[in-house]
């Protein structure tokens, strides 16, 4: 065997492959010329460099990190379970109901969350004051990547859209609505020229019951149904979808507003992988 | 928390600091390494039912997870490279790697790190399997899910990729020398 030869078969040689896999006159060549056997150690030193070159530590945080999001990937578990459990519930009652007699029919099993839209309009007037803030450290930067991040962490599909056709940048995102134990998310937009108001945008886990408005039903290109009112000066509009609430409040008009709404969609962030086929 | 939540963070949890050092690498920064280990292990998570311990235990199976969301990634981001050459064997093994002897590799580490940043993503999640020296050819296929002519052949033009990168900063290096002297 010659040293041109053998030069293909030397990473195997200094990678520890299993000898079945290299000829053996090869090894042996490897043996007796000192060139190839250079060849070798420079290929083992090639890779315990690169593996210093690999070496770094993990920061601190991010066993908490990951444990904390664990977590509330495992709050999010039962949730779905409760609405299966609902949902089998519901059917059974169907069933009684059927077979005897609508008395049995127990009232539908529904969660709702109540909010007052007055509650967002004054958010999205504080916030718009106190902007920006973004006490999530979710980012400021691409909203699919915030929305991404959201989903990820707190299991549910909060609304940050791009509106950057609409002249809107993401400005921040805060959690200063309260509403019982669902989660809500208020993602707030600057405008990219002056003297436009800026939008907000609210995620509510759940079904919403806004309690304080009469609020108008309607729809408008699409097939969502909002529900709608001026309050305090600003245009409020809200949909259910996707089992959240979503709003948008601006002071702008009300057809803009829903327009605007119309041209956003939700779910953007869900991944599109089953968990079965993850590791496929 | 239930026994089987138990068992999945006893298991998973020890090798975040290696899945760190993979996810590291691969996208080259710290806020997306850490975002890409969180990803990986809520997914690992939920298709922990699916996992069977197989003699290397759930190192490589995280691993293939996290090579999996990376490819992901890229793709929404739209940045995945596609290979343009052909990747058999044959194509790969034309050219042997040579590395100049007189480089000094105990001291380029940091241009080791540089040139392996620059690989293409699927070189580089080879080269960075191969380089923490835990994983025989096979199993990186396994994890990667590639035969393993495709594992030789990444690996053959990444590192021969990053010997052309030492040996250039190397004779840069000489010709700075003699130009100081």
């Amino acid at each position: 065997m010659t040293c041109r030869d053998a030069q293909l078969h030397l990473p195997l040689v200094a990678d520890r492959e299993p000898v079945s896999a290299i000829a053996p006159d090869v090894l042996a060549h490897v043996a007796e010329c000192g060139t190839c056997l250079a060849q070798v150690r420079s290929l083992e030193r090639l890779r315990a460099s690169a593996r210093r070159a690999i070496s770094v530590a993990a920061p601190a945080h991010l066993s908490g990190r990951v444990r904390s999001a664990l977590a509330s990937q495992r709050r999010s578990a039962p949730h779905t379970l409760r609405w299966v459990v609902r949902v089998g519930a519901v059917a059974a009652a169907v069933m009684l109901a059927l077979l005897g007699g609508s008395s049995l029919l127990q009232p539908e099993v529904r969660e709702l969350v109540p909010l007052r839209a007055a509650q967002l309009v004054s958010v999205h007037d504080l916030c718009a004051v106190s902007n920006p803030h973004d006490p999530r450290r979710v980012g400021r930067g691409d909203p699919s990547l915030v929305t991404r991040k959201l989903h990820r962490d707190y299991g549910f599909v909060a609304c940050v859209p791009n509106l950057s056709r609409d002249g809107f940048r993401l400005d921040g995102l805060c959690t200063c609505v309260q509403a019982g134990d669902a989660r809500t998310f208020h993602a707030h937009y600057r405008p990219e020229l002056l003297g436009t108001p800026i939008v907000s945008v609210f995620s509510i886990q759940g079904s919403a019951k806004f309690t304080d408005a009469p609020l108008r039903r309607g729809s408008h290109f699409g097939p969502r149904v909002y529900r709608y009112a001026s309050i305090a000066g600003a245009s409020f509009a809200s949909w259910t979808e996707d089992s959240g609430t979503y709003a948008v409040v601006a002071r702008i008009p009300m057809d803009d507003l829903i327009r605007l709404a119309d041209g956003i969609t939700v779910g953007d962030a869900r991944s599109p992988e089953s968990a079965g086929s993850i590791a496929r | 928390m239930p026994e089987g939540d138990k068992s999945f963070e006893s298991l998973a949890l020890p090798h975040l600091e290696a899945l760190f050092r993979v996810a590291r690498r691969l996208t080259r920064s710290d806020h997306e390494a850490e975002d890409l280990v969180q990803d990986t292990i809520l997914r690992a998570y939920k298709a922990f039912r699916t996992f069977e311990m197989r003699e290397f235990g759930i190192r490589p199976w995280l691993l293939r997870i996290l090579n999996n969301v990376f490819l992901t990634w890229l793709a929404r981001e739209k940045k995945s490279p596609r290979l343009g050459v052909s990747e058999t064997m044959e194509s790969a093994l034309v050219s042997p790697t040579v590395i100049p002897v007189d480089l000094d590799l105990d001291h380029l580490d940091e241009e080791v790190k540089n040139a392996i940043d620059e690989l293409a993503p699927e070189f580089r999640m080879v080269v960075v399997l191969w380089a923490t020296g835990e994983f025989s050819y096979q199993e990186i296929a396994g994890i990667l899910s590639v035969p393993i002519g495709t594992v030789m052949s990444r690996l053959h033009r990444g590192r021969n990729q990053l010997a052309g990168a030492l040996e250039e900063y190397s004779r840069r290096n000489r010709i700075a020398g003699r130009t100081e002297e």
